[in-house]
């Protein structure tokens, strides 16, 4: 199957959500645990709002992909600091420093975190359940690189991350392992998926044993209800509103709660402050806001 | 990645979404930087996007629209009658990237002391390496983790008077030195295609015609084609803000009367016309940086070399008429000064008095103050003087230039390190602001200060004369000096 059907899920997860959006957390997740047997991290609801075209998902200058786009400028960093120990900020480790290594992108969107990890040298596998999202990836880098090695490096697949375990686990040649990547990331994607216990576990078998699982999302805290969801969606329209549910936003410590419980452990938590007049990112100690989490399997 | 290398079999690559209308850029060769103007600035920033291992697979023009090959200066030839005053900063600039010990391997002079004072009024301010010691070498100590000190760099000399010639010759050696450096000389941009601009999605890169009739893209194209800049110009940018001065500069290579101690001190004087300046370039000789109104100018070019030799000593030493409230609101000020922070008032040095003057170093050049309101556009940057353009008070305005430089590389060093693009308008935007926001406040001086000194007219020569022009004269150029070694590299 080349792509996720998202319109044949049997049960209306969107009326589920919006039912556990008025209970608390604690009941919520015993919820999500029990819809775990419906065996989908994906509400289609949440997909189908990225089902972008190409110059919303490429706009870097305006539109709701802009704080995406310059996001890469604090991530990406963090991203190699979780596979080479340092986020060479002077740039010494010349142009190709995550050579070698193997990264998969869970919900990659149109690709913008993919092709700057291609740019430095990995292998990036970006999946993504919303196929409009991966064609506008694929299309994005066949249109944009002229280097023929970074369109080698990088391949995108319409596919949730079920599909891909599925696919896993069915044997080919003898040294297949479900413990693939050096590195498995979910960037802004946590506060999108249905249940993100189960979704926490399946990125966990993607990643090789030592290797690491890297978060970045938007805490559930009274300042990122009124910032991050009411500013950016109300009053700037930096995004559509409706983009983000703050019922589905995790805490660090839950998510440190969660990577536990997958035979993970965080080894780093780290603030990132955005500023929405000049569309740049820091780092901070305040996780307020948004935040990275790294977490190494055991 | 058995899973990996399975879906890639499954799925066959189809791409719906590419339009019949695009491109295709295959045939056009592309480039991650092109940088019009192989001036100081412009070959600056090439050298240290050269030298940047993250940046060291960017495929990087440069073009130059002059056909001359590069200066080549000897040690022991004449002087030429363009120099700069590099600040600290611009020194440690130039040593991080190599460049440094070429230029001295050539000349260059180190300065320990720069003296201003005024014309119409007895005041007069210095300052040396001393006087900077507090704020300069903590913080360079603290910067440089001691570098500073071991090399010999700060402290002894507030900084050096260098041709402009050796620092291109110096600069242009080490581009030559970088592979991935393409140059094109005798060739500008013809037009810029602003496709890109309006459909960034079929056109991601700008794309150029060239006056050799080719045609190249690229991610980023940098202005660094002076004032006139044609890139500022056909980029489409608001014009600048600019006004000339009414002023001219004449500059010349001139002998000195060898005097007991080593020449070491930058002079300064304000006069009615516009500020005179000596820059030290050896025991015996100075190179001269005089401002004045244009007709003016136009008489010290045409007259003999002893007329002009004269008329330099007498806008060195001669007395000008001192308004009497002047004098007396300034006697009250001394005294005022040396009561409260005795040792204060330097008792005035004198300048070198001029022997001669080297053969045919004379030359002419208008003076005038713009600034781009604007540095950067989406996938255009301007740096130096095709961005801004300061009145050339002992020859700090490449230090500036070379700040624009340092900005630029940083905020392209981090889209490189985050597998970025360089065109990319927001880490375009944050150049522009940092910049800015050092450039303008020293500009704003410059600007002031020469207004303020332009003028014999009484309430204004009282005020300047009033205490405030101490700090009020030295302040920009203390301002360059000093910022510009403390900006971070
Ligand atoms: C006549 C003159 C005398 C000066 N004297 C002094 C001085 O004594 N001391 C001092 O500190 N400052 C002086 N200045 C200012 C100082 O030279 C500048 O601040 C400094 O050179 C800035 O360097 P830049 O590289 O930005 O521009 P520039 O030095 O102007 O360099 C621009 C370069 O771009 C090239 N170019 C121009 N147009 C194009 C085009 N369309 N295509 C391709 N290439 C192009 C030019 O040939 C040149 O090489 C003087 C300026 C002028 C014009
Ligand atoms: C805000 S976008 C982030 C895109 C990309 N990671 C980035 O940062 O540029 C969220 C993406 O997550 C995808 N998504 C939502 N639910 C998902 C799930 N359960 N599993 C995988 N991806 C999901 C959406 O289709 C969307 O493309």
């Amino acid at each position: 199957m080349a792509t996720y059907d998202v319109t044949a899920s049997p049960i209306k997860i969107n009326d589920v959500t919006k039912i556990m959006g008025k209970i608390s957390l604690f009941r919520k997740i015993n919820i999500l645990s029990f819809l775990r047997r419906l065996n989908s991290t994906v509400d289609s609801t949440e997909t189908e709002k990225f089902s972008l075209s190409l110059k919303e998902w490429w706009d870097d200058r305006k539109g709701p992909a802009a704080a995406l786009h310059s996001m890469n400028t604090v991530r990406v960093p963090l991203i190699k600091e979780a596979l080479i120990g340092t986020r060479d900020e002077a740039g010494e480790l010349g142009p190709h420093p995550l050579k070698g290594f193997s990264i998969l992108d869970v919900g990659c969107g149109g690709g913008i975190l993919c092709e700057s990890l291609g740019e430095l040298g990995s292998d990036v596998l970006g999946i993504d359940p919303n196929p409009v999202a991966i064609n506008v990836a694929t299309t994005h880098l066949m249109l944009t690189k002229n280097s023929s090695d970074i369109k080698d490096r990088v391949k995108y697949q319409s596919c949730s991350l079920e599909d891909l375990i599925k696919a896993d686990s069915e044997p080919i040649d003898t040294d297949s392992s479900s413990e693939d990547f050096d590195c498995v990331v979910a960037s802004e994607v946590l506060e999108h998926v249905a249940d993100v216990d189960m979704f926490v576990h399946q990125l966990s078998q993607m990643a090789k044993p030592g290797g690491s699982v890297v978060f970045s999302t938007i805490n559930r805290t009274i300042p990122s209800l009124f910032l991050a969801k009411m500013a950016a969606e109300y009053i700037f329209n930096i995004l559509p509103r409706g983009t983000h549910d703050w019922n589905k936003f995790v805490t660090p410590e839950e998510l440190d709660e969660i990577v536990k419980r997958h035979s993970m452990s965080t080894v780093s938590v780290i603030g990132l402050g955005y500023n929405p007049l000049t569309n740049v990112w820091n780092y901070q100690s305040d996780t307020n806001m948004n935040y990275f989490l790294h977490a190494i399997k055991q | 990645m058995a899973s990996l290398m399975k879906l890639l079999q499954k799925q066959p690559h189809s791409f719906s979404l590419l339009s019949s209308t695009m491109r295709s850029y295959s045939n056009e060769p592309l480039y991650d930087l092109v940088i019009v103007g192989g001036g100081m600035v412009g070959q600056a920033l090439a050298v240290c996007v050269g030298q940047t291992p993250a940046m060291s697979n960017a495929r990087v023009l440069l073009l130059e629209s002059s056909t001359e090959a590069p200066p080549t200066t000897s040690p022991n030839q004449h002087y030429s009658n363009r120099v700069c005053a590099l600040s600290l900063g611009s020194v440690h600039f130039f040593k991080s990237y190599g460049v440094w010990p070429l230029i001295t391997s050539i000349r260059a002079k180190p300065f320990k002391k720069i003296h201003v004072w005024d014309a119409c009024s007895p005041s007069s301010i210095g300052f040396s390496v001393d006087d900077l010691s507090d704020s300069l070498y903590s913080i360079s100590s603290e910067q440089y983790t001691g570098q500073s000190h071991e090399e010999g760099l700060s402290h002894d000399a507030l900084g050096y008077i260098v041709e402009n010639d050796v620092i291109l010759q110096a600069l242009s050696n080490k581009v030559n030195e970088e592979s991935n450096i393409e140059i094109k000389r005798g060739v500008t941009l013809k037009s810029i295609d602003h496709t890109q601009m309006k459909d960034s999605i079929n056109n991601p890169w700008l794309s150029l015609p060239l006056s050799d009739g080719t045609c190249i893209s690229m991610k980023l194209l940098v202005g660094a084609d002076g004032v006139k800049s044609r890139v500022r110009k056909l980029g489409g940018f608001q014009d600048p803000v600019n006004w000339n001065y009414d002023q001219s500069a004449v500059v010349a290579t001139l002998d000195i009367e060898e005097g007991m101690s080593e020449n070491t001190v930058a002079w300064q004087r304000f006069l009615p016309d516009g500020p005179i300046a000596l820059l030290p370039l050896t025991d015996d000789k100075c190179s001269l940086v005089w401002s004045t109104v244009p007709s003016h100018a136009e008489q010290l070019m045409k007259m003999s070399p002893e007329d002009f030799v004269a008329s330099v000593n007498t806008a060195l030493f001669a007395e000008f008429p001192q308004d009497q409230l002047v004098s007396s609101a300034n006697e009250v000020l001394r005294n005022a000064i040396s009561i409260v922070s005795p040792g204060s008032v330097s008792v005035r040095q004198l300048p070198p008095t001029i022997k001669d003057i080297e053969g045919e170093s004379r030359g002419m050049f208008p003076l005038g103050f713009s600034h781009s309101p604007h540095y950067v556009k989406q996938r255009i940057a301007l740096i130096g003087d095709a961005a801004h353009r300061v009145h050339p008070l002992a020859g700090l305005g490449v230090n500036i230039g070379l700040g624009d430089v340092i900005y630029l590389h940083e905020e392209l060093l981090k889209t490189s390190t985050a597998g970025g693009d360089w065109g990319n308008i927001t880490s375009l935007l944050s150049y522009e602001r940092e910049s800015q926001r050092l450039n303008m406040p020293i500009m704003a001086a410059i600007d002031g200060l020469q207004r303020l000194f332009s003028t014999s007219l009484t309430p204004f020569v009282a005020l300047r004369s009033l205490g405030l022009q101490l700090t009020a004269a030295a302040q920009p150029i203390k301002d360059i000096i000093v910022n510009y070694a403390q900006r971070k590299y």
